[in-house]
């Protein structure tokens, strides 16, 4: 399982990467932490012309600080169990830009933090990154949930341009964005929402992809909700979020249910996972009530 | 215009290895794996599945473990590379080999290296022994084992650290 | 059989928990897998395979190829080039005794059709995206129902899929007698799910052709192959690629795991044997992950019909199975061998008056299923214990109970099986179910967190010590099973075994050391042990399969100590003006019993005898010995294992809480190397019982190809084990160590089975195909749901 041949680039600056992109389209594949593309190149299933390395350009390297004081790039369970409910200290590993818009000490977007956390195993985690992973677009993984969640954002730039692309505008399938072939992700932006938020996750195995993985959060615009695991692209369970809004959990369980068309695979089936995204709801409304009446 | 290396061509890669500088060239698909085994000189780091999914193939660069299966050789230029070669010192073995050693924590070996280098990281980064336990040695399969000793071998080689739980 | 004088030597290593003499190496990263090895001008292989699941193979066309490579070797030129390879195992009704290594068709996706040849694996890979196989594509067979319709034929020229068929164990008439005569009986469908070994180092073979002789032919053909049985590997490269066996050398280098899977050449190593042989260069192939999930050979994937007979008191009377077993696309060396075995094992540790099987093999066009950890006991241990737990359900009696009510005693041993001229060696199931109460009695309560809880026992016993060579042929095996030791002292009192079994990860380089030292009086140290090389090591047809290493190469080792230190004594008795019989061999020197003063090194004794000076009376100069063990009857170990799970209803998760083990193997040589193979085995039961499942759909496309899709336990799904022994030595085998390597995976699978189902007895009806995905177990739960 060797990957096939490409030509390879190591830019250096993000117009150098643009640049390339206008000569090689969709040709070129982008490789950020490479634990997603590496695999796929391996197997031969990805075969691009050109490989452009990510690892040295300048201005997507940025380490962002969520919710305080610095900390170490290690995930681990210490700093999780010491995170809830407290200004938190974890380090993103960025990547291909990651602005996080800046948070409140109160609420320690616990839900986000969460939800990285539960991507694969320590060694996989640290080589991660959040724009890799917003370009990759696979709806099991934790973080295009988030994204979709919190209404947040892609910028894109292009050798001639540069755009904001919104988060319900940017899946638009299995694997698939709006990106267009000559565009580079230079930043996501995840708006930490102003009230607690939550990440629950069912897998086969710690660190596999999900079953069903689910985000909630509670702010003063009301809950949001969303999940992966659960359709080709990372589903905003808007049917749900208004049921909760009204205060009705059962109502949103069953609206949950009409939110989800889940598929059938060699995990899980579609009732199947509809029923465990019923049982995340719950125990996330459970979970930030509590914070919410205090 | 940055340099596009074609497909056919071969590209230097210089780094340190276990506290040498080393050149490999190889052609840029070459995986890190790959590289080490039959470029650099070192074969302790093995080939278990390149997808990232078995552990076997971890190293450690610039102090984090990640799996050199999935690492382009060119991406390691400038970088800090260790190897399972590069942890037992001139007095002996390090307590994670040792311990692994003590609770006969390894049976075919083929897993092993990658084990200890993911705690090796671990250990260096500060990680509690629970982490190390329920979450990094989760990174890692083993079929001989049924990693109860494995368990039992970061359980001995945590005792003495000081590090937050 | 001679069993150990327990006053000839002083030194009690066996026992002990030895410290593994052979780590270091491998905790360094220096052991030597087949892909450290390089050689000057090495060449790199890939494998042409087919993409189709079944068709008839028109062309392979290079035409396109513009990769540089040193060789493509075709399906007919290897046909052209090769003997068919001989299957070991002929079963009733089984047409199929060797296998061609190219025919002209193809029967499952991966099935190897040819070899490229390059400067290194990369472009080897490359060659393979230019190289088309053309194809002319049949339908696929896929499943044993469809394998047994028989609408399509895997071989034409046979008027049916089903490969072999027999029935075993008492004669229907008298089956049916007793199960008339039984007050209730009980019938369950099953389906055991097919899984993959996944040993974590692949298959791997280096072929060096040399030099060539006088007649073109290689001098001598070297092979580094990661295999658990060299000698039959070099069988294979002789009989396949037509070489005579002198000069053919197969080694065996470290080897990361195998559990039955790397017990055979396979044809895609043969047709690099070829490639090498043909170009003349040495080639280097080294299976990836993805070939070793698909064309690895597989396990397990079987039906059965379990009928059970029990009177309303408890007692079991009669266990019949009908089982089919999923062969796949052909048999390879052991054939049918795992479903015989099951319905050789089904009766367990209880008095039956009725144990009857009908076995059907049948082809289809999926990988080969072949050998694996339990090799059918696994499957045995499951039917009867689960049939057993039903009946203790119907009866609303303890399940340890009724077990226990129908245990063969200790005064029933030898306990004649109903299945075969076999018979237990010995053993307390009584006990060892009692054992395993006490030890789940200490258990806490589990907490009320909403998750359905269940517990469940599975006990035992296990054909092991694989066996006597003349029963071989009667049940159409084809291949012996003794195994020698040869034993050299050097002149200074260090010794080399020279042994016909292989290690894999299970320690042999430490626990022979142990017998050897405890019977020559030196320390474990001083002991090497060589396998694995066919040049030097002795002939071993079955290699390290089938729980028999330290019974039966164990048995050859402690008798050719014997014969060494008898030797020892002899010459030292010369020297110390003694008997023979009243020397003792203890910390490097030789003694007259009670008089320690009278010594003399063991390192003199050696030089002399190296020397040849003053030697007794019919010794020769030399201290070299070398034994032959056959065993006289096969070993019975066995254990129980008791499980309880937690499962999630609403996610079809399981979590193992609490596992315990009570193992009876007879002499333990080294009680920590037992707890590990316990370990591992359990993990490789637990797998396929909740997440380890080879999946290929409809039209034979394999879907579980990576370890993404095909998942093997994390430490996480496996419990903390307690271990307690019995020891009851085997009257059989010197040393008395009856061989448990496989048991851990017999109890696994059936007693995590098992607890999920006592956890769920509602759906218990509906859980009965195996893995219990968290998907199987919701379905179970949810039937009404549709499209789940």
């Amino acid at each position: 399982m060797k990957p096939p041949p490409f030509a390879y680039a190591d830019p250096e600056t993000v117009t150098e990467v643009c640049d390339l992109l206008v000569d090689w389209g969709d040709d070129a594949a982008l490789l950020a932490g490479g634990q997603s593309l590496v695999p796929l190149l391996n197997l031969r299933l990805a075969r691009p012309g050109l490989v452009i390395d990510l690892g040295r350009v300048s201005g997507l390297d940025s380490i962002t600080h969520v919710g305080g004081s610095a900390g170490s790039g290690e995930l681990g369970r210490g700093e999780r169990e010491s995170g809830r409910g407290e200004g938190t200290a974890h380090v993103v590993r960025s990547g291909a830009g990651v602005g996080v818009t800046s948070l409140a000490a109160a609420h320690p977007a616990s839900g986000v933090v969460e939800a990285i956390h539960w991507i694969g195993h320590p060694q996989i985690r640290a080589r991660t990154t959040v724009g890799g992973t917003i370009a990759h677009a696979d709806s099991a993984a934790e973080l295009p949930a988030v994204l979709v969640a919190l209404d947040g954002s892609v910028t894109l730039r292009s050798s001639t341009d540069e755009r904001m692309v919104a988060a319900r505008d940017w899946f638009d399938g299995p694997f698939s964005t709006t990106r267009q072939p000559t565009e580079l992700v230079v930043a996501v932006d995840l708006p930490v929402p102003d009230g607690p938020s939550w990440w629950g996750e069912v897998a086969r195995r710690r660190g596999d992809f999900a079953l069903v993985g689910m985000f909630v959060s509670r702010g003063s615009d009301g809950w949001r909700v969303a999940l992966s695991g659960v359709g080709p692209i990372s589903v905003r369970a808007s049917g749900c979020e208004a049921a909760l809004d009204g205060g009705d959990l059962d109502a949103a369980c069953v609206a949950l249910d009409a939110d989800l068309d889940p598929p059938e695979d060699l995990h899980a089936g579609s009732a199947h996972r509809r029923s465990i995204a019923r049982q995340l709801l719950r125990q996330a409304v459970a979970e930030l009530t509590p914070a919410v009446a205090a | 215009m940055s340099a596009v290396t074609p497909a056919t061509d071969v590209r230097v890669t210089t780094f340190v290895l276990n506290g040498s500088e080393t050149t490999v060239t190889v052609r840029p698909r070459t995986l890190l794996s790959d590289a080490l085994r039959h470029d650099a000189g070192v074969h302790g780091t093995h080939v278990g599945c390149e997808q990232g999914a078995c552990g076997a193939c971890t190293v450690i660069v610039d102090d984090v473990a990640r799996r050199s299966c999935l690492t382009l050789t060119p991406q390691v230029d400038g970088r800090i590379v260790e190897t399972i070669e590069s942890v037992a010192g001139p007095d002996g073995l390090d307590p994670i080999q040792q311990a692994i050693h003590d609770t006969h924590g390894m049976q075919c070996g083929f897993c092993t290296p990658g084990i200890v280098m993911s705690l090796v990281a671990a250990r260096r980064a500060g990680v509690g022994q629970v982490t190390a336990i329920d979450e990094v040695l989760d990174g890692h399969l083993c079929r001989c084992t049924g990693y109860i000793n494995l368990r039992a071998a970061i359980e001995v080689a945590w005792s003495g650290l000081e590090v937050s739980a | 059989m001679t069993l150990l004088d327990p006053t000839r030597s002083v030194t009690r290593h066996v026992g002990a928990r030895q410290e593994r003499l052979e780590d270091r190496p491998f905790l360094v990263g220096d052991g030597r897998y087949c892909d450290d090895i390089d050689l000057p001008g090495l060449l790199h292989a890939a494998i042409i395979r087919s993409t189709s699941p079944h068709g008839i193979v028109r062309a392979v066309d290079v035409s396109d190829l513009t990769v540089p490579v040193d060789l493509v070797l075709g399906p007919d030129e290897i046909a052209a080039a090769s003997d068919p390879c001989p299957i070991h195992w002929i079963l009733p009704e089984q047409w199929q005794t060797e296998r061609p290594l190219f025919d002209g068709r193809v029967r499952f996706v991966g099935d190897p059709i040819g070899v490229v040849v390059a400067a290194d694996r990369y472009l080897a890979e490359d060659a393979l995206d230019e190289i088309f196989v053309d194809i002319e594509e049949l339908p696929a067979v896929v499943g044993i129902e469809a394998a047994l319709a028989d609408t399509t034929l895997l071989y034409p020229d046979r008027h049916t899929n089903v490969m072999a068929r027999w029935t075993a164990g008492d004669d229907d008439e008298h089956t049916d007698a007793v199960f008339a005569a039984a007050d209730e009986t009980l019938t369950i469908a099953l389906r055991i799910g097919r899984v993959a070994g996944v040993p974590m180092e692949t298959r791997a073979i280096v072929v060096d052709p040399g030099r060539p002789g006088r007649d073109g032919r290689p001098e001598k053909l070297t092979i580094w192959t990661s295999t658990q049985a060299p000698h039959a590997v070099r069988d294979a490269v002789a009989d396949v690629c037509r070489l005579p066996q002198h000069r053919i050398r197969v080694i065996g280098p470290d080897v990361g795991g195998g559990f039955g899977v790397k017990d055979h050449a396979y044809e895609d190593e043969l047709m690099v044997v070829l490639a090498a042989l043909r170009l003349g260069r040495p080639i280097k192939w080294i299976e990836d992950r993805w070939e070793s999930l698909t064309t690895t050979t597989q396990a397990r994937d079987e039906r059965y019909t379990v009928d059970i007979a029990y009177d309303r008191d408890g007692t079991l009377r009669g266990i019949r199975v009908d089982a089919v077993r999923d062969s796949g696309a052909y048999f390879s060396i052991f054939g049918a061998g795992p479903l015989f075995a099951m319905t050789g094992t089904l009766g367990g540790p209880y008095r039956w008056d009725a144990v009857n099987s009908h076995a059907r093999a049948v082809a289809s066009t999926t990988c080969p299923n072949h050998s694996y950890r339990g090799f059918g006991q696994t499957q045995a241990t499951f039917i009867r214990e689960l049939a057993v737990d039903a009946v203790a359900a119907e009866l609303g009696v303890d399940p340890v109970e009724l077990r226990i009510q129908n245990c063969i005693t200790p005064d029933e041993q030898p306990y004649q099986l109903r299945t075969g001229p076999m018979k237990y060696d010995g053993g307390d199931y009584p006990t060892s179910l009692r054992m395993a109460q006490e030890l789940t009695a200490a258990w806490p309560a589990p907490p009320d967190d909403g998750r359905r809880w269940g517990v469940a026992t599975s006990i035992y016993v296990q054909q092991a010590g694989v066996g006597p060579s003349q029963g071989n042929p009667h049940v159409g095996l084809q291949i012996g099973s003794w195994e020698s030791t040869t034993l050299r002292m050097e002149r200074d009192g260090t010794v080399r075994a020279y042994v016909g079994v292989s290690s894999h990860g299970q320690g042999h380089a430490t626990t022979f050391a142990q017998l050897i030292a405890d019977r020559l009086g030196c320390e474990p140290e001083q002991v090497e042990i060589i396998h694995s090389d066919t040049d030097v090591t002795p002939y071993s047809a079955y290699g390290t399969a089938a729980s028999r290493s330290i019974a039966v190469g164990g048995g050859s080792a402690i008798l050719a100590a014997e014969q060494l230190a008898t030797r020892l004594c002899a010459i030292a008795a010369e020297l110390l003006e003694a008997a023979t019989d009243d020397i003792v061999l203890g910390s490097g020197a030789a003694s007259v019993r009670g008089t320690p003063a009278r010594s003399i090194d063991i390192a003199d004794v050696a030089n002399r005898a190296w020397q040849g000076w003053a030697l007794p009376a019919g010794y020769d100069a030399g201290l070299v010995e070398h034994a032959v063990y056959e065993p006289p009857e096969f070993t019975w170990s066995y254990a129980t294992h008791t499980c309880r799970v937690a499962v999630d209803p609403e996610t079809g998760l399981v979590e193992i809480d609490r596992y315990a083990v009570v193992m009876d193997c007879g002499t333990v040589v080294n009680p920590t190397i037992v707890e590990g193979q316990i370990h591992g085995g359990v993990a490789q039961g637990l797998g396929p019982a909740l997440c380890e499942e080879v999946v290929v759909d409809e039209t034979g496309q394999p879907r579980t190809t990576t370890l993404l899709d095909y998942l093997v336990p994390t430490s996480s799904l496996m419990p903390d084990i307690e271990i307690a022994f019995q020891v009851t030595p085997s009257p059989h085998t010197p040393g008395g160590m009856k061989g448990m390597g496989e048991g851990g995976t017999n109890g696994g699978f059936s007693c995590v089975v098992n607890a999920v189902r006592a956890a769920l007895p509602e759906v218990a009806d509906r859980l009965t195909q195996t893995p219990l995905t968290p998907a199987r177990v919701w379905r179970a739960l949810h039937p009404d749901q549709e499209n789940p």
